[in-house]
Parts: C-alpha cells; structure tokens; sequence
C-alpha cells in the first residue's frame, strides 16, 4: 500500500487498505480526510476504458433528493477522479469515487435471515422506501442519457446507518458521451435480463433497466421472490426459462402458481401491482410498456406514505384494503404463524450498533456477545422458553454471521430463553428394520440431533440407536418426528419448543402422530358470526366456512396466537385446519336448539381444555 | 433407502435465492482414522470461507454423508452458516456403493423440496472422498448406473477424489471425467478449491458449464493420476 497516484485534477492520492477484489481489479480505501474509494484495474486499462471514464468524467447524473431538489452525485459511486500511474498523466490506473462506510450488498436486506442480523429495525415501509430511492438513482441515469446495464442486487449497497443506496460498479454502465459516442455496458445478469437482450453486450435502453429495476424492487418488497418464481405445472423449466416465455404467476394465467409461504401479491399496493402487470405481464413482449424508474420511484413514495400499523405488532406495516379500511389480515402476522420466524420481528433500534460495523464477525468479542444477546431478548415475545424451532435456527445462523461458536450461542440461548423443553420421546414403535450388518459402535451421535444436542437425560430412544439399523438411527438423530398438523412450533406453548420444524414441501410429510388421540369438538351452536376452519391459527389465514354445531376430531392441545387459543382440527371429510377455540365445546349442543336470541350463557359451554 | 429419512429433506423458505446443494460423501472407514484431523480441519476451514461471502452462504446447502461402518447422514441439507461438521469418527468396512445411491436420493429429494417450494435449484454436487475401494461389490454395477444416469440428465454432477492407496480404477467408473488423486496433505488445498468453485458455481446460472479452476496445476492439491 502507500501507492501514490495522479489525478486528472492535480491532485496526487495515496491508496490506504484494500476494501475489495473483484475480476477486474482491486478497490482501496484512499487516504485523506474525505471518505473516498479508488478503483485500480488490474490489467493495463484499454484505451476505451480510458476514455469512457473521462466521458463520464463530463457527463455526471444528477440525482433526486428526498426534498424535491436534484444533485449531482448522491448515491452513485461515480468516477470522480481519474487517476494515472504517473505525474505525465500517461498510463491509466483507474478512478477515485465516494466512499459509504458499512455498506452491505441490497441482497442482504431482502433476504430476512441475513436482515434481521444488522437491520431488524427496518420495517416494510422502510423497505418501500428504500426501493424508491434506488429507483430514483436509475431515474437520474437515465435524464442524464446513460444506462445501468448491469442492475442486479450486488451493485446496489445500502448503508442503513447513512440512511443512503449507493450504487456501484459504474464503470459498467452504458455510457452516452457529451458527443454522442455511446459505451457500452458488455455484462449482464441472467435473472436480471430482459427478453429482448440476447447477449450480455447487447445495447442497454432505458426500457431494458426498468426491466431488471422491476425484478429488484419485487425482490425488496417480497423480501427476496423472484416475479418469476413459482410452481410450474408439467415440465420444470429454469427461471431463464420461464423469464424468456413470459410465464408468472402475476400474470394469473398459464401453468404457474404462486410458490407458497411468499407475500401474498395482493398484499402490495394496488398502484404497485399494476406497475408489476405491465412490468412483467405486457412487458415481456413489449419493452415500451414497462413503467420507467421515475414512475417506480414516485409510485414506491406514494405507496410507502400508504401503509398502516398491523394491530397485533407494532412493527408490522401492510397495505390496508378497502373492505376494511385498518385490517387485521396482516401478511407477517401469518407469515409467523406459518413458518414460525416472524420477519419483523419487535425491536428497538439497537440493530444500527451492528450496522455500524462493516465486519460485525470482526467486532470485540464483548460487542458480539451484546449483540447476541439482544437478539435472543427480541425472539421472546411468547415468553421464556418459547422460541420455535425456526427461530433457535435462525438464532444460530445469527450467531454464526457473528463469529460467535455454536456451543456458546446454545448456552446463552438456553440461559436467557429458559432451558428448551426435551423432545417429546417420540410415539415410535421404533421401526425395526434388519439389524446392522456388526455390532454397533459408539456413534458421533448427540451433535447431529439438530440444533440442540441431546438434552443431558438422553431420552430412552437415543440409547435404542445401537440396536437399530443405521440409516434408521440417522433418522432418529434428525429429530423426533413432527407433531400434526401444520407446524404450530412457532407459537405453541405446550408442544416441545425446539421440536424439529415440519418438512414443508407437501411430499414432505411423514406420517405424523397426534400428540394425544384426537377427541370430539363441536361448533358452538349460538353465534351469529360465520365460523371458518383456517389454514393457520391466524384470522388473517384463509378459512373455509363450518357449520355451526358441527361434529369435528380436535387433534392437539390448543395454542395461543394473537393472544387467542387455536385447536388443530380435522373435519369428518379429512380436511385440516384450525378453529379458535372460542368457537368450539367439548359437549355436544342439545338437540333443540335454542331460540335464535336467546342468550347463551346456559347453553353447554365446557372449556374445551386448558 | 430410509424414506422415512429422506422425507424430512425440506427448504428454507424465507431465503428465496437459487439454492446450491452440496453433498459431502466421506469415507469413514477403519482406514481413514489417520486423516480424521486432516478431514476435521478442512471442513471447519471450508466453512469459514463459505460464511466469508454473504452470497454463497444463502445459497450452497451443505450435507454431510459418511459411510464406514454405516451410511450415516448428519443431520439434513442446511445453508452454509448453519452446517457444523460432528466430531469425526471411523470404523468398519467401505459401503461406497449403498453411500452413492443414498446420496443421489439426497440430491433428488433436495430438488423435489427446491421445487415443491418454488426455489431454483442448480445441479447438486456430490463430493466422494474415499482412501480405499468398496466393499459392497454386489451393490457395485446398480450404483455405477445410477450415477452415470444422474450425470447424463445433469441432476446431479460426482467428482470422486481418491487418496494414493484408492482403487482409482472403480472411481474412474463412476466419474469419469472429475476422478482426481488427492495429493499427501492436500486436504485443506482440496477443501480451499471446493469453497471457492462453489462460490463461483453459486453464482452462475443454472445448467451453465462453471470453469473451475484445475487442481492439477503445480500448486493445486491433485497428483497426476
């Protein structure tokens, strides 16, 4: 390091540590008072390369400030300074840029796992937000005659503590010089591309952004889908694929559905929905459809000042519907009933401590620790001894993202979230398949029973392993098998918390037992309000209607959700769901029914159980 | 194959990026109790570089298969910040073939998971580390096909490394093209070059050819077989 160059306006720069390496060449960190960076390139630059960084040199974009103004510069890491390998200012070495401390790449904030670690604080509108703002850096790209070109989520960085998007790589763009001489943009990203575009150097139009703008800005709002994405009856077809025949879900035709447990899309914005219709639907074939990134950019503003408070979670935003202006049918709510890891999660803004840090692996043990802590703190609102197995998992995922090791985050876990209730022994009649070939050996076994170890009393079926066949007793270590039915882990407080989570995918359902034999349950017969079997033990869960004094099996103890009880039920026709406990009895309705307005307090009323 | 096991392969849901399921298929034979530091150590020093790059941790999925005594599978496929390697451990004979078949289930499943839940998947990789030759010959010529199969429709793609006293003619079998003879203390290069192709592959897209870099090269951790 302490390699000094030579700008092209006088100046001369010292390179300081190296911040990246990428295939082109290196990034510094350059030394002085102002947070700058300096890409240095390294092969010999082409005399192409050298003049399209002096042509972009001229031509900066101005970009839209929050307040309405326009500024050269904000949020994009422009060539500021080119720089040379000598005084002459002959040979070429790269450029120098602005520099945004603690910056992550845009796809840790869309997928939640990576988020919830240094932002949990960020809400949906946040998020909203934010996509508006890197929307509005392409707008001013494009008022300025350039493209992007290569719009994918590892050139876009968000620094959550200055509350700024930056985007980067932009010696990649296609630029269009003061004399009209167009550079291209020669790399693309297949998930990115549009139609239209063949080959990674084919010429960029601003249509062939808004395009790849709108698979990004899907990917923030839904935390990470792909418009793409879905289940495809018939043959399976690669999302290149799919991209290329225009088949989504949104289009709400074809052979394609929704891939389950993503955010609803009618839980967006109407205004943004029909932006994604002409995206992708029209868009496909006919790029003049696509709504540019100005339009993206006002109509994320618009929707973001549209969102309202879930009742139940204060850090839920979710768009409210006109049929119920304030709604309760919150998606994150259900979200967290369904896959037992609620996305944004209660949280003060503690988060910006490890946001602040580049490298949270490389922060003091002390802070790291800290920070652990607050994580285990913000996933008890079910209370001690109530994390969910997804959310141990994530917590350990946390702590690796850490550098904190397994065996401590288990202990701080154990000692803060209450000690994890032993798995359930499970209701084998351990399957007996042939005996193993030799007498068993001592197996590496406790550490595979993922993610807690055995607890300290080894449940009697760990010691059955030697006498089982191998493959079976691997089995055996991945868990006991999963409670029927769908995955109440997250939030139930009588099951084992640190159950194993429900294999997900349809096909991935083993024959599970009821905890405890299935028991008769009836529809209360007095009510006015239509009772519905739900998919999740949530209000905000589609449901279809039932009868009321219905005769239904009640297949586990209830669980508690939004502060109201579910019991896991099984309609005579097979089907499975739950029902709020409110709604059901234990004893069967007298025959006669009462009068319709009769009050009901005398009407057979046994609390189903506690 | 355990159906029963095999059942609880599922997905991540809430991570949406492309998934790239790496298979660990490692001998754990009597033979191998000399290299289980060896085999330790690399896959902690593969982990740590996978963490590294943010990208590659959310999408390589890591399952770890040993067979010596027993096809044993640890634990199920987890993304990179969520694999931990049990404590080594070795015995018994080398059922190489029951190992494979076990693994192309694995790979299949993962898929189906992938699939059922709406998330692209690359070809899995399985990753055969062997320092001796099977001893389930019955099994043999079944799980040569199956793999030749699974290489042909691309669901799949074998690389099979051998230490110096691996029966290289029974690896050469069953892949062809990626058989590679493990250089002595080659282990930590191996499992470097296994992280950084991964990260490489992570990124392409699917049914891409990915160059990876040769480890025949003089500083790379393959002998000239």
């Amino acid at each position: 390091m302490g390699d000094r160059l030579f700008g092209d306006d006088g100046e001369t720069i010292e390179l300081d540590e190296v911040l990246g390496e990428g295939g082109e060449g290196v990034v510094y960190r350059v030394r002085g008072t102002r947070p700058r960076a300096a890409k240095i390139y390294a092969a010999r630059m082409s005399d192409e390369q050298h003049e399209k960084l002096r042509a972009m040199r001229r031509a900066p974009p101005r970009i839209t400030t929050e307040s309405g103004g326009e500024v050269a510069l904000a949020g994009i890491a422009w060539p500021q300074v080119v720089l040379y390998r000598d005084a002459a200012r002959a040979v070429p070495a790269g450029f120098a840029m602005a520099r945004y401390p603690a910056a992550r790449e845009l796809h840790m904030i869309f997928q939640p796992g990576e988020r919830m670690v240094f932002a949990g604080d960020l809400t949906w509108t946040d998020l909203h937000e934010l996509a508006a703002r890197f929307a509005e850096i392409v707008a001013g790209v494009h008022r300025a005659g350039h493209c992007v070109g290569d719009i994918n989520a590892r050139n876009v960085l968000v620094s959550i503590v200055a509350q700024e998007v930056v985007w980067i790589d932009t010696d990649s763009f296609q630029i269009r010089a003061a004399d009209g001489r167009i550079y291209p943009c020669r790399v693309a990203c297949p998930e990115y591309t549009p139609p239209e575009i063949e080959r990674g150097d084919a010429p960029r139009t601003a249509a062939s952004d808004a395009y790849a703008l709108a698979v990004l800005v899907h990917q923030v709002l839904t935390l990470g889908a792909h418009p793409f994405d879905g289940i495809v009856r018939g043959a399976d077809c690669t999302l290149e694929r799919r991209m290329k025949e225009g088949l989504t879900p949104i289009a709400g035709e074809g052979d394609i559905a929704f891939p389950p447990d993503t955010l609803p899309f009618g839980a967006l914005r109407p205004a943004l929905r029909a932006l994604f219709r002409r995206a992708f639907v029209a868009g496909t074939r006919d790029p003049r459809a696509r709504p540019s990134a100005a339009e993206w950019a006002s109509a994320l503003r618009a929707a973001a000042r549209g969102l309202v408070r879930c009742r139940a979670v204060a850090t839920h935003r979710l768009s409210p519907t006109w049929w119920r202006p304030l709604s309760f049918d919150c998606p994150w709510c259900a979200s967290a009933a369904r896959t037992g890891l609620d996305v944004f999660p209660k949280s003060g803004d503690w988060p910006r401590e490890i946001a602040r840090h580049a490298r949270p692996s490389a922060a003091p043990r002390p802070l790291r620790e800290r920070w652990f802590d607050r994580h285990v703190q913000d996933r008890l609102h079910a209370g001690p001894g109530r994390l969910s197995y997804e959310e141990g998992a994530w917590l350990l995922h946390a702590a690796a993202t850490l550098d904190l090791d397994e065996t401590y985050a288990k202990k701080r876990i154990a000692e803060i979230a209450g000690p994890p209730a032993a798995p359930a022994p499970p209701s084998l009649p351990p399957p007996a398949p042939s005996p193993p070939p030799a007498p068993a050996p001592p197996l590496p076994a406790p550490v595979t029973s993922w993610p807690w170890p055995a607890p300290s009393a080894a449940p009697a079926w760990m010691n059955l392993a030697g006498g089982l066949a191998p493959l079976s007793l691997a089995a055996l270590l991945v868990g006991p098998p999963l409670v029927d039915p769908p995955s109440p882990a997250s939030v139930d407080p009588s099951a084992t918390t640190w159950s194993p989570p429900s294999a997900r995918s349809p096909s991935a359902r083993p024959s599970p037992q009821p905890p405890s034999p299935p028991f008769d349950v009836w529809v209360r017969a007095a009510g006015a309000r239509a009772v519905r079997l739900r998919d999740a033990p949530s209000n905000a869960a589609r449901g279809t209607r039932v009868r009321r004094g219905a005769k239904l099996a009640a297949l586990g103890e209830p669980v508690i959700v939004e502060g109201r009880r579910w019991v896991p039920i099984r309609t005579p026709s097979g089907r499975r769901g739950w029902i709020a406990d409110a709604d059901l009895s234990r004893v069967e309705p007298a025959p006669a029914r009462p009068p319709r307005d009769a009050p009901s307090p005398r009407s057979p009323s046994a609390a189903p159980r506690t | 194959m355990s159906n029963e096991m095999l059942a609880r392969v599922s997905v991540n849901i809430l991570n949406r990026e492309r998934r790239q399921p790496l298979i660990l298929l490692l001998d754990a034979s009597g033979s191998m109790v000399d290299k289980l530091g060896e085999v330790e150590r690399g896959l902690a020093a593969f982990r740590a570089s996978i963490l590294e790059d943010t990208l590659a941790r959310s999408r390589v999925e890591v399952a770890l298969i040993t067979f010596g005594e027993a096809v044993v599978m640890h634990g199920e496929f987890v993304e990179a910040t969520r694999f931990s390697a049990p404590p080594p451990f070795a015995a018994g004979a080398t059922p190489m073939a029951a190992a494979l078949l076990f693994a192309l289930d694995a790979a299949r499943e993962k898929r189906a998971a992938c699939r059922a839940a709406g998330i692209d998947c690359f070809a899995p990789w399985i990753f055969l580390v062997t320092d001796g030759e099977p001893t389930d010959l019955p099994r043999w010529s079944e799980a040569v096909a199956a793999v030749r199969d699974a290489e042909e429709t691309k669901s799949a793609a074998i690389f099979a490394i051998g230490t110096r006293d691996a029966n290289f003619e029974r690896l050469r079998q069953i892949s062809p093209g990626r058989t590679i003879k493990l250089r002595d203390g080659g282990w930590p290069t191996m499992f470097r070059w296994l992280s950084t192709s991964l990260k490489a592959k992570s990124r392409s897209r699917p049914g891409d050819e990915v160059l990876l870099d040769d480890p025949r090269k003089p500083d790379g951790w393959a002998l000239a077989p």
